[in-house]
């Protein structure tokens, strides 16, 4: 037998309890957002208040049979006043003296049109809570609609691939930039295969949402969205971020970071070939995608740079 | 398929004692068996194994768990999907994943 010698990778000293939720749950084989559900719980402890809307998360945080499929409290709301609704959440903790973290755990349909809005109000007004958005690049849930976080160029069903339409036409809004504008206490991007990183982005959101809005952005696959093989969600994010299309950063008490530099940035195309969803694009089609890519990079490093 | 005795998790206090508990997660009712779900199975090959943990933090489902020999790690099939995630992650190469079909026990979980 090989030499094996018991290891835990570093982020399981970030696991502050067992797994609250259930052992089974209604999410599709190899979905990235069970994980990051999982994960946020694990990571954030116990003294968390989930605020959720009707999404993929949806069935097993509102839970069906009458009861949900965790232990934590669960504040079920509509789409447009999720962190609106949070508000009166963290207020009455406060006014009540109790010691707990609000986390909003929204998807990109509700963070970046819907309930954008209110988001962006409650990062104005520096609400103290933690908001999670796992970005899937579309509606998931109803049936993969295009939403503002698809990228230029993927096939959904709203923006399909065919003689009139080559995907879609426009490109994602840069979501974590824009609350990053707000001037908020912490703004973080975290994807699911660097655990350690994210691990330490939620302690550091956690404690900067004892005074003020903390946002962390997932770049979160979607399998059947994105037609990827179920075994691919991690590889998909790890790619993203090698390609520099998801660089991982954070903006803390007003420091740009970068916190996974990417020494040797792989070509576009390595993404476009693993996601079915993008696989159909031409050269040009993926230039265009890869100057968008490199566009927002530079901002990115030059933001930082003026910190460094 | 025949059904086990599943040991269901001991109720637990609420999280925040202020909070009325919403659900303890432990019900049957509540706890889908998605190992029904899976086509293909995970299959450690110790030989390669070297307990890095990778599948233990990457799996989806969460229900990558010690072995009872202390250094390596087992799947639980009651819960496990099937999604192959640990064995595409796996630095070693030490995870295959096995058409159900082809095992001796076919379909049946453990």
């Amino acid at each position: 037998m090989a030499e094996a010698r018991k290891r835990r990778p570093r982020v399981c000293d970030y696991y502050q309890n067992e797994d609250q939720f259930a052992r089974g749950v209604a999410l599709c084989a190899g979905c990235a957002l069970e994980l990051n559900l999982r994960f946020v719980s694990r990571v954030l402890g116990k003294d968390v208040i989930l605020v959720g809307t009707p999404s993929c998360s949806a069935p097993v945080l509102h839970g069906q049979n009458t009861k949900a499929w965790h232990r934590h409290p669960y504040y079920a709301c509509v789409m447009t006043g999720v962190a609106s609704s949070a508000t009166g959440l963290t207020r009455y903790y406060e006014k009540a003296g109790i010691e707990a973290t609000v986390v909003c755990h929204t998807g990109d349909g509700c963070a970046m049109d819907v309930g954008f809005q209110t988001l962006s109000g409650a990062a104005e007004r520096n609400e103290k809570m933690i908001y999670i958005t796992y970005d899937n690049e579309g509606y998931m849930n109803t049936g993969i609609q295009q939403s503002s976080g698809t990228p230029y160029g993927a096939a959904t069903t709203t923006t399909p691939l065919g003689q009139a339409s080559r995907g879609k036409s426009t490109a994602a809004k840069n979501m974590p930039m824009i609350v990053a504008m707000h001037d908020v206490p912490y703004v973080a991007t975290a994807t699911l295969s660097h655990l350690e990183d994210y691990a330490k982005k939620l302690v550091k959101a956690k404690a900067a949402a004892k005074e003020g809005f903390a946002y962390i952005h997932v770049f979160c696959p979607c399998v059947p969205g994105w037609r990827i093989p179920s075994d691919a969600s991690i590889q998909v994010c790890r790619v993203a971020v090698r390609t520099n299309y998801f660089p991982l950063w954070e903006k803390e008490q007003g420091v740009w970071r970068i916190t996974y530099k990417v020494r040797d940035p792989q070509p576009l195309s390595e993404l476009t070939r693993l996601v079915g969803k993008l696989r159909h694009l031409d050269e040009d089609e993926v230039a265009r995608l890869q100057a968008q890519v490199d566009y927002r990079y530079r901002v990115l490093e030059a933001l930082c740079a003026a910190f460094g | 398929m025949v059904k086990q005795e599943r040991e269901s998790r001991p109720a637990q206090e609420c999280i925040l004692p202020t909070e009325a508990c919403w659900s303890d997660a432990s019900e049957d009712t509540l706890c889908l068996h998605t190992g029904d779900w899976r086509t293909e199975r995970p299959v450690f090959d110790l030989e390669k194994c070297n307990a890095c943990g990778f599948c233990y933090i990457y799996c989806p489902v969460q229900c990558v768990s010690d072995a009872p020999d202390g250094i390596h790690y087992q799947v639980d099939l009651e819960y496990c999907k099937g999604c192959g995630v640990c064995a595409r992650e796996c630095p070693t190469g030490a995870i295959t994943m096995v058409p159900e079909g082809d095992l001796a026990d076919g379909c049946e979980p453990r």
